[in-house]
């Protein structure tokens, strides 16, 4: 039940992305990948086969809730929020990945 | 959990949900696809393709929102419940087996917890020691001046008792029947540290003799003879009890678990001394006379970091003095100790039992023995199916549990017959 994530995107940073891009405001799956990929310019791609099981994972944890409700073109779909202990992930992981970045790239600017 | 149960439960709901879910992706993607400038019909193919992984995505996302392990479990479960059914002579000759190592074990344990392990059903019982009189060796009982030179002389013991087991018949409350009991010092309980239920225990005072007493004596009756004979009574305290035609005042109710101080039997009162220094017995002689061992023994409990040995010496130094003191009143000069506990179960039997509980044990390494050869007969049968299961792709660790749900149906079915030879396991 591994999430194959985009080659190069290290295991669990879908997670962080998810959650991200939930932070900006509900939206179903489909707007999710959209979202990251507007917001990655798109430089990264997400692939529905990770992106569903990431989703259901996360709620299991209870980082996100799902809500039925009624798309931009008037169709049903599933509606996912970040809910208090997801914004509290974010923020955990964010300046985990912020530090690790930092600590990655020192790294390598080395010569 | 409860997620994963609620998911098993509505299961239906879920995978349609999952279903929904993933169309309008694709419906949206082909969309957006169309919008790039695809036909309708390219962009749905198109769509449908980058979703080539539905499947594995709905099953994934299953597996994910909780329902696939007990689903799992559901279909091994009937997978199991086939097998057996299929198989049922092997089936049962496994369970039988089983059954019978593991039913015999839990009797004989059931005999080695109750007699070696947990014989005395008092805090330290390990602490408590038997005292009698001897000569050479042979052991008699206790007559009550010695019991108080050792009780005064000693230097080894918290606490000291004498009793004596005995029956009488109860008139009273219903049909007239015979109960035991025991008559005992008032310090039998503090030596026990046994805790009344009701009311009081004996006090010092209680083992004299009261001559214008209304009554026999203090008495403690047993939980069980409250309950039976008294209906549980809240207002017990104070009632009289008929005993061998005396009239008895109960002042409490002592736990039915207090079984008689040495032997195993279940008793029903406790009478102080005291009414052995009634003039109507012997001209009230008892309490002063040396030469009748009026008490079946003492028991008594060790100081702290006393061992059995210290305390061997220490009496027979006050055996020495005692005789002495009073050479002509009795040839049981000696004093004889033993651990209660080796009283209760007698170091003969002690090693009896545990031989007979390793004979059983091995009754059971050799069922276990046979039930692996006949699963490993089994095993091999089916080895064609096996690799037929794995080349059309069901995991390794699938065919595991396969095995394991299959055995712990055997285990199981076994589980039955157990708790029933269990059940009739003796002294329980």
């Amino acid at each position: 039940m591994k999430a194959k994530t985009q080659p190069g995107l290290p295991q669990g940073t879908l997670d962080l992305l998810v959650l991200k891009a939930l932070s900006l405001g509900a939206m179903h799956g489909f707007g999710i990948g959209q979202r990251i990929q507007q917001l990655a310019a798109n430089m990264l791609l997400v692939e529905e086969g990770s992106l569903y099981p990431a989703l259901y994972r996360i709620e299991q944890k209870g980082w996100i809730s799902a809500e039925w409700g009624i798309s931009e073109n008037n169709r049903k779909a599933r509606f996912y929020t970040l809910t208090k202990t997801g914004k509290k992930q974010l923020a955990a992981e964010e300046s985990d990945w912020q530090y690790l970045s930092t600590a990655v790239a020192k790294v390598l600017a080395a010569n | 959990m409860m997620a994963r149960f609620k998911a098993f439960l509505q299961s239906e709901k879920v995978h349609a949900e999952i279903s929904e879910e993933l169309q309008f992706h694709i419906d949206m993607k082909a969309a957006d696809l169309e919008r790039g400038g695809m036909s309708t019909a390219e962009a749905r193919i198109a769509a449908m393709k980058s979703f080539g992984k539905a499947v594995r995505i709905h099953e994934q996302g299953y597996d994910v929102r909780g329902g696939a392990m007990l689903e799992d479990i559901w279909v091994d479960v009937r997978f199991a419940l086939r097998l057996l059914r299929r198989q049922w002579v092997k089936t049962s000759i496994l369970v039988a087996t089983l059954a019978l190592g593991v039913g015999v074990n839990s009797a004989v344990f059931g005999v080695v917890s109750s007699v070696l392990l947990q014989p005395l059903p008092y805090p330290d019982s390990n602490r408590l020691v038997v005292l009698h009189q001897s000569n050479r060796g042979m052991a008699s009982g206790v007559s009550y001046p010695h019991f108080q030179d050792w009780q005064a002389g000693s230097h080894s013991f918290q606490e000291m008792a004498v009793y004596s087991a005995e029956s009488s018949t109860l008139t009273d409350r219903g049909d007239a029947s015979v109960v035991f009991g025991a008559i005992a010092s008032s310090s039998l309980f503090r030596v026990l540290r046994v805790e009344p239920l009701r009311g009081r225990l004996f006090r010092d005072e209680d083992d004299r003799f009261a001559a214008n007493s209304k009554s026999g004596g203090p008495i403690l009756i047993s939980d069980r003879l409250w309950r039976s004979r008294f209906n549980g009574s809240v207002n017990i305290i104070g009632q009289l009890i008929t005993l061998d035609g005396r009239s008895f005042e109960i002042i409490g109710v002592i736990p039915s678990r207090m079984a008689f101080p040495v032997q195993r039997d279940q008793l029903d009162y406790w009478k102080t001394v005291a009414v052995d220094a009634d003039p109507a017995l012997y001209g009230g002689t008892i309490p002063t006379s040396r030469g009748y061992p009026r008490y079946d023994a003492a028991i008594a409990r060790l100081k702290p970091r006393v061992t059995l040995q210290q305390a061997r010496q220490d009496m027979s130094v006050l055996a020495k003095r005692i005789a002495n003191d009073h050479p002509k009143a009795t040839s049981s000069n000696e004093i004889a100790l033993g651990s209660a506990l080796d009283e209760v179960v007698g170091a003969p039997s002690r090693s009896m039992i545990l031989i007979l509980y390793g004979a059983v044990f091995c009754v059971l390494l050799v069922s276990c023995m046979n039930v692996a050869n006949l699963l490993l007969v089994d095993t091999l049968g089916r080895r064609r199916e096996f690799s037929m299961r794995l080349a059309l792709g069901a995991p390794a660790s699938k065919i595991f549990r396969w095995f394991c749900r299959a055995l712990s149906f055997v285990a199981c079915h076994e589980a039955v017959p157990r708790v029933g030879a269990a059940g009739n396991a003796p002294l329980k």
